[in-house]
């Protein structure tokens, strides 16, 4: 489903900092990935790569059999509407927009009807147990309420593939547990394909396979770090 | 876009203006002037010609002035040299033009008054009462053959009167209230200059106006016997001389008159006339002059007012660009085409100039309903400068627009969401 052949990421002109340094990794159909390294190490860079925002220096990104050099902005920007949900390590809401505004967006810019697009938001931000906070901004809710709403709008299409930046990052223990369980709801009933950063070992436990990076090296490509239902 | 996304732009526009809501109204004033202006001049314009419309209506079309100066009427400008050396046109001049086959009716005219504010004006006095500003004008009695004299009580004054030198005279109603109120003048005796005349008519209030404003023309004129005013006024050397000609004959018998005169003138066959011709239309040439006066002015203002206000919302399209960066990365991270960026900033451009413009239209009927009310000017505002208004400050914020418009599409949508 996700395939970075030789990815490298350069950044500057005169001292190059090597963000990604011939990264090769594969992430099949319904699989979840966690991707583990410090701080700098090129997670994000490797989102933003697979959602096709940003372009390798050297490399192919494959995204669903298609390499993403080959599509031009708006066929990008397509396959972001539809295809892939991102959720953001800073959630990225838009402050002046109420939540379910922030959800139905990525529908509006799809062509649906306010109505339509509103109707459908509210059930998502409904299954994300955020119900009772539509018309907030996001000034107006914690900061798992806003994570919660960058989730409801990152699957506001139902997307085969998620791409998650520390979903759990700004959230103390049980409120990260509350997301990762309505991650693994998610991954059971759409069988979605996952590639999520985050420092957190019993995160990354959620998932199937983890991505070891230091300075934009892979340094290890591993199965659960724990086998699941261990040492929890 | 459909029509939900449209609406739903809409207020977000409205919103982010209301967000930078001082800096908007600064940068709108520049719309709004050249807008309002676009407008004001409309009116103006609308105005003038329905002026000119009532004037034309009202003054014959079959008549020519010959006058010593190139003008009758208030003129705007000092006579030349040249003007100020030349003859008089005299009392025979007229009978010779009357003698000529083609015109239907000449008349010499002599005016003591002026057609502007003067100094030297005469003095006209009943009782206590002294009438503002008369216009004595000594012509015969075929005068209202010539132009439309409306008497309403009384009469016009008499051949036999004007041979006899008699002192009798029609005044005008403004005249009539000034020194009468509500008596009747018939039969009373007012002094002009010291004078002793008796009325014996008095005109209709005169429905017609001048070009701008309510012309008293018409209100404070006198009519006396030529003879009479020029056996009072012998230092008034000079005579107008007015000639009306059948309809559709006017050409012809300006041009006989022209030529009489530059022979009994002496004019040189490639010399200019030493004399004014006046016809009409040199009301249109006024209001022309008028109308390009004020375009010289105004038009200069209103782009101006345009260019600064495009200049102003370019600036605060930018910046606004720049302090929205983020969003603009989140939109285009989640789903929004570069040219759905485009558009956004676009119309957030042009809803801004747009409400500048609808202000300024606003600001230009408020002017128009002024003038109409204060100085009693037919302005209207015609459809076409509402349309030319609004289009032009859409035009500018469309302009202005592309720029900061273009820079936003073209982020880097991951420098954006950091930041810029
Ligand atoms: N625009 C940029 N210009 C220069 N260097 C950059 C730029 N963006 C990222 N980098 C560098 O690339 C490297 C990888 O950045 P990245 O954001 O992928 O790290 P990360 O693993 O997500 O770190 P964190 O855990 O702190 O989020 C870092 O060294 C960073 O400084
Ligand atoms: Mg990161």
């Amino acid at each position: 489903m996700i395939r970075l052949e030789k990815v490298s990421r350069d950044y500057g002109e005169n001292k190059v900092v090597h963000a990604l340094d011939h990264v090769d990794f594969e992430v099949s159909r319904g699989e979840r990935v966690a991707v583990m390294g410090p701080s700098g190490s090129g997670k994000s860079t490797i989102l933003n790569l697979v959602c096709g925002l940003d372009d390798p220096t050297a490399g192919k990104v494959i995204v669903d059999g298609v390499n993403l050099a080959a599509l031009d902005d708006d066929a990008r920007t397509r396959l972001r509407r539809e295809k892939i949900g991102m959720i953001f390590q800073t959630f990225n809401l838009l402050p002046t927009m109420s939540a379910i505004e922030n959800v139905s967006l990525p529908l509006r810019l799809n062509g649906l009807s306010k109505k339509e697009a509103e109707l459908r938001a509210g059930a998502m931000l409904e299954r994300v147990r955020l119900g009772s906070r539509l018309d907030h901004r996001p000034d107006e809710v914690s900061g798992g309420e806003r994570q919660r709403i960058a989730i409801a709008r990152a699957l506001i299409f139902s997307p085969p593939v998620l791409l998650a930046d520390e979903p759990t990052g700004n959230l103390d223990s049980s409120t990260g547990e509350e997301i990762l369980a309505l991650l693994d709801d998610l991954h059971r009933e759409l069988n979605t394909t996952m590639l999520m950063v985050t420092h957190n070992e019993e995160a990354a436990a959620h998932c199937d396979r983890i991505l070891r990076l230091r300075d934009g090296r892979v340094v290890g490509l591993t199965g659960a770090a724990l086998p699941a239902g261990e040492g929890r | 876009m459909d029509k939900q996304l449209l609406k739903d732009t809409i207020v977000t526009v409205v919103d982010s203006l209301r967000a930078h809501k001082l800096r908007s109204v600064l940068t709108l004033i520049g719309v709004i002037i050249g807008t309002s202006v676009v407008v004001m001049v409309g009116a103006v314009l609308t105005g003038l010609s329905e002026r000119v419309a009532q004037i034309s209506e009202k003054s014959a079309p079959n008549v020519v002035y010959f006058t010593r100066e190139e003008r009758i009427g208030p003129s705007f400008k000092q006579p030349t040299a040249e003007e100020r050396q030349r003859k008089d046109l005299t009392y025979e001049d007229a009978l010779a033009i009357a003698e000529l086959d083609t015109p239907m009716a000449v008349s010499p005219q002599k005016i003591r008054g002026s057609y502007g504010p003067t100094a030297n004006k005469p003095v006209m006095t009943f009782g206590g009462r002294e009438a503002i500003n008369p216009l004595v004008l000594g012509v015969w009695e075929n005068f209202p053959d010539i132009v439309s004299v409306k008497v309403d009580q009384g009469r016009f004054f008499t051949q036999t009167e004007r041979e006899n030198r008699v002192e009798v005279c029609v005044i005008g109603s403004g005249i009539a209230r000034q020194l009468f109120e509500d008596d009747s003048p018939l039969g009373q005796n007012v002094r002009i200059d010291g004078r002793i005349f008796r009325v014996v008519g008095v005109l209709e209030q005169a429905s017609g106006e001048g070009v701008i404003g309510s012309d008293d023309l018409d209100e404070r004129i006198v009519y006396a016997p030529f003879e009479t005013i020029a056996r009072q006024y012998p230092e008034i050397k000079g005579v107008a001389i007015v000639v009306r000609a059948q309809a559709g004959r006017i050409d012809e018998v300006t041009e006989q008159a022209t030529a009489t005169l530059r022979i009994r003138r002496n004019v040189p066959a490639d010399a200019a006339n030493n004399f004014g011709v006046n016809r009409a239309e040199a009301v249109f040439e006024i209001v022309q002059q008028i109308i390009l006066g004020l375009a010289a002015i105004v038009v200069p203002i209103a782009l101006a007012g345009l260019i600064v206000g495009g200049v102003g919302v370019m600036n605060i399209m930018l910046v606004s660009v720049t302090e929205r960066a983020p969003e603009i990365g989140i939109r285009r991270a989640i789903g929004a085409r570069k040219r759905d960026v485009l558009t956004q900033f676009l119309f957030e451009a042009v809803t801004l100039t747009g409400l500048g413009g609808i202000i300024g239209i606003a600001l230009g009927f408020l002017f128009a309903y002024a003038i109409q009310f204060i100085v009693d000017f037919p302005a209207a505002v015609p459809l076409w400068a509402i349309v030319v208004g609004f289009l032009s400050s859409a035009a500018v914020g469309l302009v202005a627009g592309m720029w900061p418009a273009i820079r936003a599409a073209n982020l880097d949508p991951v420098e954006a969401i950091r930041g810029g």
